[in-house]
Order: structure tokens, then sequence, then C-alpha cells
């Protein structure tokens, strides 16, 4: 093994124009991958830490459901097909949740989208958090500055109107909105229908970290909330008739119901009526019985779409996953956990996507890097071939010349590799003091926030050795396929 | 039974569609201790049973025998072994590991395997054969602070480092001058007759030749004189 480390280290300080090429790629290499990824984990860790603490605790509980389902609702194609399921139990999971130790606290919340209207005007669309203030403010203390106005008293409505979607709507109607102010907020999809509710602006606030998605959500009072996602004791489920009802009512469908009206002018033409007038009695007793209507107006007060937890420690996070199905597994309650990271939903997925993107650029840079790399090492074996060759014929097995070649390799790759990190932690260093400032959106996006101090990570110089060892050794294989097949013969021909 | 053994060997070569008859059914022996050259034109096989005594080219038929191993059949790892244990090189253009010096060019051949010495006798060893090759004052220069006469010193040394029982030259005074050349072919007899290890080398120069004490002269891939005499060293001198 010496001799080896002793040939492999002098080959290296004696060719020293290939072992400055393949050094400086690695080198290079090497500091923007510790860079890179350092970058993006900061990036990613800062997405974490602030939707942890402003949006979705560690945690969500939300009754069970496949698809994309986040905070902010269905995140997927069948988004206006289905209603946010309820947590089952509500009252039983929430009590749980407290028996846990190292549950810090937790809040639930619903979610519903709406477009805001005033009079017969249509001024915009928000997303709404149905929140209870208390708990609100307990778990997410940091999060909200009030601009103007402040949150609804316990058992009163209002809307905390989010300062984004507060100004695309005096856009229109040309004055500035204030607290006590009223606008009709109305919800439609095809399950719960159309709902419209008329609340109050209690004030106008904004996130103090915020993004694209975020920017567009406005805090309600739970209960028109509940109504707005027609969360409701009743509902309007399709009704099973039986073989005779459907026997008397014959073979009708949508098509020969309204060609039997012949035009549809028909329906919308005035109604002449003679003699007296007609009070509202008159038109009740002709729906008949209400019951079912009255119903699918009361909200179900005890529902929950999303129970929020935070833990003491995200350490904790998989143990909860655990705990949880278990505990709905025993209890039979069809709800499930979701991670942060699915809480969050698609925009703070993006930093993923852009490391992926990052990662995809990092694998084609190792590709073009293992090419000239191999070259070198080809020509830097060729170069050899005599006195590998005469290795071979004075005794040196097969596996001799290959590990000289691999040591070469891994001894470069770690020397540029520890100058590359060094030299990728300074930056880091600089750039962390200095600051990264987002000039746009889409990059406060990607950072996570305003400002972006890169940290050096440990997993990212671990990955950066890794991926230039993997490199070194990959280069090194067709080389030393031709070192393997060097036959002893080459020294004789190289010496004549 | 000789210590190399060649019994109607045959060596074609193909380039392209053409075939090369290197050799064209040789057949003689080498016995312990002999100080054997193998001597002819260019073209005549020389470097062709060279390699084939080195196990370094094996033959297209016939039977090498080396140390009472039969060569054909081996893998490159027994192959390998052999010429580790059993064999040494000189080469024409000495062929010296460049980024090593003059001691750790004659120690690597033992580093190549499981030398059974301890630290000390090795090193030990390997002193007395560079004193023995004179070369005291050189321990730890490069191969390229040597002139060629050193170098094939270092070579000889090399060579003899794992004391194997032969050692193949390959016109080894070919790069040097006739002065120097034969102070090697010198040394390399009096290695011969000091350690007892037989010598085979090959040349084209009729004075060096005449030191050998076995001579088979080669001619068109065919052995057209296989004589052996008494040497006397010190002719060249």
């Amino acid at each position: 093994m010496r001799i080896i480390l002793t040939i492999a280290w002098r080959n290296l300080r004696e060719h020293k124009v290939k072992t400055l090429i393949i050094g400086l790629i690695m080198m290079i290499g090497i500091m923007v991958l510790v860079v890179g990824n350092s970058f993006m984990d900061s990036a990613a860790a800062g997405i974490e830490r602030y939707y942890i603490q402003n949006y979705t605790g560690h945690l969500m509980i939300t009754g069970e459901s496949k698809g994309y389902l986040t905070l902010f609702g269905f995140q997927d194609m069948t988004a206006m097909e289905r209603a946010v399921p309820r947590i089952p139990d509500y009252a039983e999971v929430v009590e749980y949740a407290r028996t846990l130790p190292y549950v810090e606290m937790v809040n639930p919340q619903l979610s519903a989208n709406a477009m805001v209207s005033r009079g017969d005007e249509m001024l915009g669309i928000t997303q709404l958090f149905g929140i209870v203030p208390d708990d609100y403010h307990a778990m997410f203390a940091d999060n909200v500055e009030l601009l103007a106005g402040d949150f609804w008293g316990p058992g009163e409505q209002g809307i905390l109107l989010n300062k984004v979607v507060a100004e695309m709507i005096e856009k229109q109607i040309g004055f500035t909105l204030r607290p006590g102010d009223k606008l009709l907020f109305t919800s439609a999809s095809t399950i719960t229908g159309m709902r419209i509710r008329e609340v109050e602006i209690a004030g106008i606030f904004q996130f103090k970290q915020s993004n694209i998605q975020l920017d567009m959500v406005s805090l309600m009072d739970v209960s028109n909330v509940r109504a707005l996602a027609g969360m409701v004791v009743g509902h309007a489920a399709p009704v099973d008739l039986s073989p005779e009802e459907q026997s008397f009512l014959g073979a009708i469908d949508e098509e020969s119901l309204f060609d039997s009206f012949g035009s549809l002018d028909a329906l919308f033409a005035p109604v002449e009526v003679e003699g007296e007038s007609i009070g509202d009695d008159y038109w009740f007793s002709l729906l008949g019985e209400t019951e079912s209507r009255d119903l699918s107006n009361v909200e179900d007060t005890g529902a929950w779409q999303y129970l929020l937890i935070r833990l003491t420690d995200e350490s904790y996070l998989k143990q909860a996953q655990v705990d949880f199905a278990k505990f709905f597994a025993e209890h039979n309650i069809p709800a499930q956990t979701r991670d942060w990271m699915q809480a969050a939903g698609s925009i703070a997925q993006l930093s993923n996507g852009v490391k992926g993107i990052f990662n995809g650029v990092v694998f084609l840079i190792a590709v073009v890097a293992v090419i000239i790399i191999m070259n070198t090492l080809v020509i830097s074996v060729t170069e050899r071939m005599g006195e590998i060759g005469t290795m071979r014929a004075i005794g040196a097995q097969k596996g001799f010349v290959r590990r000289m070649v691999v040591w070469e390799t891994l001894i470069l790759s770690g020397i540029a590799g520890t100058i590359g990190v060094v030299l990728g932690s300074l930056v880091l260093f600089i750039l962390n003091r200095i600051g990264l400032e987002a000039g746009n959106m889409f990059v406060e996006i990607i950072y996570g926030g305003p400002v972006l101090r890169p940290e050096l990570s440990v997993s990212s110089v671990i990955l950066s050795f890794v991926v230039i060892l993997v490199v070194g050794i990959v280069s090194s294989i067709y080389p030393t396929a031709i070192v393997m097949k060097t036959s002893p013969l080459k020294a004789m021909e190289s010496s004549r | 039974m000789g210590i190399v053994e060649l019994e109607n060997v045959k060596k074609v070569y193909t380039l392209g569609k053409a075939e090369v008859h290197a050799v064209r059914g040789v057949t003689f022996s080498i016995e312990k201790g002999d100080f054997a050259s193998i001597v002819g034109p260019s073209g005549s096989g020389k470097s062709t049973i060279l390699n084939l005594i080195g196990c370094i080219d094996q033959p297209t038929d016939g039977i090498v025998s080396i140390n009472g191993t039969v060569t054909d059949g081996l893998k490159d790892k027994a192959l390998t072994r052999l010429r580790h244990e059993t064999l040494g090189f000189i080469f024409q253009s000495f062929n010296l590991i460049p980024v090593l010096n003059v001691y750790e060019n004659i120690e690597f051949p033992l580093l190549l395997g499981k030398d059974k010495r301890s630290k000390k006798e090795i090193r030990e060893w390997i002193e007395f054969l560079v004193e023995a090759v004179g070369l005291g004052d050189h321990m730890h220069h490069k191969s390229n602070e040597l002139s060629g006469g050193q170098r094939q010193r270092v070579a000889i040394a090399r060579a003899l480092a794992t004391k194997p029982e032969i050692v193949l030259a390959d016109e080894p005074t070919a790069n040097l001058d006739s002065k120097t050349g034969q102070s090697i072919i010198e040394l390399m007899k009096k290695m011969n007759a000091e350690l007892n290890t037989t010598f085979i080398f090959s040349t084209h120069d009729r004075t060096i030749m005449d030191i050998a004490d076995h001579v088979i002269q080669l001619l068109d891939g065919l052995v057209v004189e296989d004589t052996k005499r008494s040497a006397k060293v010190g002719n060249l001198s």
C-alpha cells in the first residue's frame, strides 16, 4: 500500500499540468457544489422555518382523503369537485393531541375560496383561512401585522382583509376600504353549491413574511368560513329514489325536462295574477317541507378541516406521525397527518423544484467533468504505458496497477475537494455577511424570505465530497480498463 | 533438465491478413547458472523468444517450461506470480520507474509480493545490491539524475532484488556506448558467478556475445547454432 501511495502521490507531482487541470476542475466543481447546495439548504431551511413558525406548524391533521390536500384546500384537478373533508371525532383527536408530551400547541383551522363583490360588482377573489383569533395568535404570534382595525372579538364575526387583496379591490372601487365596511363573499362548488355571505371588515393586515400565494389569504371568523365552505348540518347529496318513485317519474332526463318547456323563455315569463295579491305564505307553502333546506343553512359548529400542531422539537415529527396513525387506527377514525411541506402547498414546494433543477445542472456538470477528467487520465495513462508495462513485467498484478490509478484520482479528489470546500466556505461566509436580497417575488419564494444569508451545511459538504469521489472514480474507470489491458509486452515494446 | 526449456516452439503474429512467423519451431535448453546469449540479426526472433521465456507472451505452438513449470494454459495471475518469483528483467531502455529513487526502484519488486524477511534484512540486501552495482553514492537519486550506464546498473540490481532463478536481459547494452556496455556485461557476469543466477540476454553485438558460456544463434526464427563453452571473464576489458 505504501508504495502505491508513494507512486500515486509522486506521479501527481511529476505530471503537474495534468494534475492542475483535473485538480482545478474538481476544485471548482466542489466549490460550486458546496456553495450551491448550502445555498439551497439555507433557502429550504428558511422556507421550512417560516412556514412552520407562521403558517403550518410541524404537522397538519385532516380527514382522510386522497389527492393533493394542503392548508389552502385541494391543489389538484379535483379542487372544484370535492370539499375538504372534516376531521372526524375532532374533540377526541384534540384531546389525544394534548396528552402527547411533545405537542407544544394546537390550532384548528378552516379554508375556503371566495369571490369578493360589493353590490353587483365583482371585485376579486381571496383565499380564506377560518381561524379562532386567540388560538391563531397563540401559535403564530408574530405572523400578522395589523395595518388597520383589529381581530374580531369573541363571539363576533368579521374578516381581516389581506393588504394585497384590499388594494386589488380598492383599485376597482376607487376608495380606501376601512374597518366597518361590508363586502360580499361568494363561494361556489359542484358539491356545496353557491353560498353568499356579507361580512364586515374587522381590519386590514399583512403577513410579515409572505409570498404570492399567502398574499391572497385573508383571515375570517370560522362561522362565515364554515358557511362558505358548505360545512353545515344538512347536506345536498343526490336523493336515492325507490323503483316505484322512479317509475312514477318516468324516463326523464335533463334534455326532455327542459324540452317540455318548449323554450327557456317560458321559465322567465312574468306571472300574471288576478285578484288579491299573493303573500310570502303562499309562495313558501308551494315549497312544501323545508326542514332539509333549513338544515343546509345551519352551521356545523364542531367541524374543522385542519388541526395544526406545533411540536416541542422537530425531531419528534416521525414519532408524532406514527403515534397519530396508531391512534386513528385504534379508534377507527378516518383521519391522517401531513407534514408541514404537504400542508404548505405548491409555492413552498417550489424551492424543492428549484433544488431539483440545480441538481440536474450539477449532474450535467458532473458528466462534463467526468469526460474531461477521463480524457486527461487516458492521456496520462497512455503516456505511462511503458512504465505500467514494466511494473506488470516485474510482477505487479493487475489489481496493483488498478489501485495505483484509482488512488491517484482519490488523492487528487481529496486535495482538490478540500481546497474546494475551503474556498466554498469562504464564499458562503462572505455571502452570509453581505446577505442576498431577493429582487423579486420569484426569488423571494426561492429564498424563503426577502434576504437569504446562506450558511455552510454539513450535508452539502458530505454530498459534494461524495459527488466528487464518484466523479473521480467514474472518470478513472476507462483509464483503469486501459491499464488492466496493458500487457507486459508494452514494457518491451516501449523499451525498444 | 534445464531451468529453461523450449520444445518445438512456434510463434505466429497476425498483421491484418498477413501472418508473420516470428519463431518457426525452436528447441533448446538452458541450464541453471548459465550465462546464455541469444544472438542473431534483427527479425531473427530473439525478442520473441525472450518474451516467451519471460512469460509475457504465449507460444502459438510448442512447450515453454520455466523452472519446471509449463507456461501454457496459465492464467494472467499465475504468470505474473511466476514472473515475480522466478524471473528478473533488464530492459534495453532501462525502464526504471521515474518517480522512484535508486533505492526505491530496487526495492519495488520486493513490495509486490510477500517477503518473509524483516525490514532490516531487506534494507541490508538492497544496500548490498546498490553497493554491488557500484551506486552506493547514488542511493537517493532519481533515474533522471543518472547516466545511461548507471540506470542500467540500477535495472540489474532491481532484476536481482527478489533473488530470481533467471534474469532476462533484452539487448541490455543497445543504448549504451561500447565501454559502458562492456562494463554492464561484466557486472552481469559477476552477478551470475556470485549468485549463481541464470542470465539470458539477447544481443547482436559479437564482442558482447563472446563473454557468454552458452550461445544460441538464431536466423529467421530458427536455431542455427547452439554452443556451450567456458566463458572468460575479463576478455572484454
